[in-house]
């Protein structure tokens, strides 16, 4: 492997190469895939190597990069070297009087899920991480978590709803009464109890203004998130007052929904939600679209989450509804920094990487990562890490993060689970805009006051 | 209704799956080359399509117009450079190094063009729209297009290969190769045609496929492959109305199985297939006439 050859090279320098010609002579090799992290990993390789009494701390970021669920790590590059700018990942991390430089190696999972856990096993085995971040989607976070917790390494998982997460982690746990605690795994995002009452209060106002019969189809895949939010999603609906009109657990990777839209059809379902892989998204609105089933309002979960999500379909989409957990106008700062919600969104845009979007919120990753390294004595003792995680409590620029009490946003008969803090979602639709050809608008803030209402929820087909 | 519905979204479905058929089945009856990069074959074309239409923002359609002679001279060349070597070989040499050639082009286009899933076409008129059929049918135009485009390319293949004298030498060279030669065919220049025709085919399938649905680096082994290899057996080895044929059977058993249940959609198709080899080996229909 190029990543394994760059970073043994790297060890083996003298201080007398520059690392220009580091990249030079490996740049070929470092640029094919994940160019960026790799070239930022081997600069800081050198620093590692350089100091003689202290071996730094190494932190591996698996997540996925191109592949189905690309749209979710497109901000994900641009974070780390955003975070390599500030003052304590720059100057190393004081502890106990030491400092220990800082790599943090980023792990592509191409949005495999096999992948995700040989990755999890070769950051863990073969280099030796501190501590692992896994983000986005079980599909890439319940493989890299099962292994963490197995192999005894701190991780910190985040955008991956914590039901799947945790019945992955406990399969016998019930999220009603969750008891159960990982003791290397911590988790901050939302639940499927958040996105359905997210999407009720929407559905409301439809219903509202165009008097429906009340149906809503829900089409949930045979994968983690499908069948959490099987076991979630009815009993919210149905105590809301809407019929709840579900597909059968279709496989991941289905190309054909004619069934599953002319069950809608029949049905007569005015709303629909979801929670699919963005392709099977794709292929299922496509079909939708062509086969006549029309509903006034579509809100769905896991996909149209990122900007090149929603490009991909261009205007099938407009006034598709779905969730969001972070927003420009929400009040947060970061702890590293203190720069605001609102300044980090406005300089991912000028860096030229398109609109903002939420996974900006990943950042956060490496505040808490920070937070629990300057408690510990030593920080390459997996046992105290993975305590210091756990009494991580900061208002970091993902929003309030207490994985001490599980903090407020849980909706109750749901946790609090143990190593999880909850940042609950507003209602957002993609509208046409005026700067960019789609743009998301936050339409309902029901969870998350916090959060600006910027334009009025109108329905996706009339 | 419904199964009215699942039959005749089935029956559209198959002309997609004859596309990726035939030049599977044209290569077999030819050459007896299993080509297990068939797919990986497709996926490439629609790539080239995707290419083609960013950079020039050529109508998506008109991209056929070049994707297809690409193809088939890539084909060609393909024939007379590794396959053919291969088969020189021994006809089992070929299954090894189509599967090779199948891996090495799954990962070519990871390493280069990343996992990530590209569409052909998306926000076209084309793709979305449909007409109704009575209140509860609704066909789409795109599987209409795409249907007919098979027929037009089984039909052109048909007069091709039968009314033609590259397609008597064709048949000549498939039925009794040193006979042929004999009587002054080049079969390998023969055999290079053959391969232009099935990649000319299955780029029409991987552009098809890409309006259909959407690519990635696995398509080709994971869908485009197996649907083809199923549609072959089904219909026939080595019959090219067969894999129409057999394309229908593929498309209606899947949606029958889908209106059962959706996540038996793909099981149904199998059983299907499993039933005809069972109970009848050389598959529908028999005939190598065409071929």
């Amino acid at each position: 492997m190029s990543d394994q050859n760059v970073r043994s090279a790297g060890f083996r320098l003298t201080e007398d190469i520059s690392r220009r010609g580091l990249l030079r002579a490996f740049g070929a090799g470092a640029a094919v895939v994940g160019a960026g992290g790799l070239l930022e990993a081997c600069g800081s390789s050198i620093k590692g190597a350089s100091s003689t009494t202290t071996k730094g701390i190494t932190l591996g970021w698996i997540h996925p990069l191109t592949g189905d669920l690309a749209g979710f790590g497109a901000a994900d590059l641009w974070l780390i070297s955003k975070i390599k700018q500030t003052s304590q990942y720059k100057n190393g991390f004081k502890i106990g009087g030491k400092t220990y430089p800082i790599t943090i190696k980023s792990y592509d999972s191409q949005s495999s899920v096999t992948r995700a856990g040989d990755l999890a096993r070769t950051a863990i085995l073969s280099d030796n991480v501190d501590m692992l971040f896994a983000t986005s989607t079980p599909e890439t976070v319940n493989a890299v978590a099962s292994q963490a917790e197995s192999l005894g390494t701190p991780l910190v998982c985040a955008n991956c709803p914590w039901e799947s997460w945790y019945l992955n982690l406990f399969p016998k746990g019930n999220p009603t009464n969750a008891t159960e605690k990982a003791k290397y795994v911590i988790l901050y995002f939302l639940g499927a109890e958040h996105l359905a009452e997210c999407f009720v209060p929407m559905w409301n106002r439809i219903h509202t203004q165009l008097h429906t019969d009340k149906v809503v189809a829900a089409a949930f895949p045979n994968d983690s998130d499908g069948n959490a939010f099987r076991g979630v999603f009815p009993p919210l609906v149905k105590a809301a007052g809407y019929t709840f009109d579900m597909s059968s657990a279709y496989p991941d990777g289905t190309t054909n929904y004619t069934s599953m839209i002319s069950q809608f059809k029949a049905d007569k379902a005015d709303f629909f939600t979801n929670v699919p892989l963005p392709p099977d998204f794709a292929a299922m609105w496509k079909q939708s679209l062509q086969e006549g089933f029309r509903p006034k309002l579509a809100t769905v979960a896991k996909v149209l989450l990122f900007p090149t999500d929603a490009y991909a379909m261009g205007s099938e989409v407009y006034n598709v509804a779905t969730d969001t957990w972070w927003v420009p106008t929400l009040p947060w700062t970061s702890t590293l920094t203190g720069e605001t919600c609102a300044q980090m969104a406005a300089e991912y845009e000028s860096s030229g990487l398109g609109q903002w979007n939420a996974n900006i919120s990943n950042y956060s990753l490496f505040e808490i990562a920070y937070s629990a390294f300057k408690t510990v004595s030593d920080p390459h003792d997996h046992d105290e890490v993975a305590a210091a995680i756990h009494n991580v409590n900061i208002d970091a620029l993902a929003g309030p993060l207490d994985f001490v009490t599980g903090g407020s946003g849980w909706i109750k008969p749901f946790g609090p689970a143990p190593g999880v803090a909850i940042t609950p979602p507003a209602g957002v639709q993609w509208q046409k805009g005026v700067k960019y050809q789609l743009e998301m608008q936050v339409v309902d803030n029901t969870l998350l006051p916090a959060a600006k209402i910027t334009a009025d929820l109108l329905p996706t087909n009339t | 209704m419904a199964w009215v519905n699942a039959v005749i979204q089935g029956v559209l479905t198959g002309g997609l799956y004859a596309l990726f058929a035939c030049g599977l089945s044209l290569l077999f009856g030819v050459m007896k080359v299993v080509n297990l990069a068939h797919g990986d074959l497709a996926v490439i074309a629609g790539y080239v399509a995707i290419g083609i239409i960013t950079a020039t923002h050529m109508p998506v359609l008109w991209s056929v117009v070049v994707v297809v002679p690409v193809m088939a001279v890539l084909g060609y060349v393909l024939q007379r450079t590794v396959i053919q070597s291969s088969l020189n070989r021994g006809v089992l040499t070929t299954l090894i190094v189509t599967l090779g050639l199948s891996m090495v082009i799954e990962n070519g286009l990871l390493q280069f063009f990343s996992a990530d899933t590209r569409g052909i076409g998306a926000g076209m008129s084309l793709v979305t729209s449909s007409f109704s059929l009575g209140s509860q049918i609704q066909i789409a135009w795109l599987l209409v297009v795409i249907f007919a485009v098979a027929v037009v390319v089984l039909l052109g293949l048909q007069y091709f290969l039968s009314g033609s004298s590259y397609g008597r030498l064709i048949r000549a060279v498939a039925d009794d190769q040193e006979a042929a030669q004999l009587s002054g065919a080049d079969y390998r220049h023969v055999f290079g045609i053959a391969a232009a025709l099935a990649l000319g085919t299955v780029a029409l399938g991987g552009i098809a496929y890409g309006m259909y649905s959407d690519l990635d680096p696995t398509t080709g082994t994971d869908t485009i492959l197996l649907f083809a290899f199923v549609a072959v057996v089904i219909g026939g080895l080595g019959s090219l109305w067969g894999t129409l044929l057999g394309g229908i059977v593929l498309g209606v058993a899947q949606q029958i199985g889908a209106q059962i249940n959706i996540s038996d959609e793909l099981l149904a198709g199998y059983l299907v297939f499993l039933a005809v080899l069972v109970l009848r080996p050389q598959g529908l229909t028999s005939r190598r006439a065409q071929t």
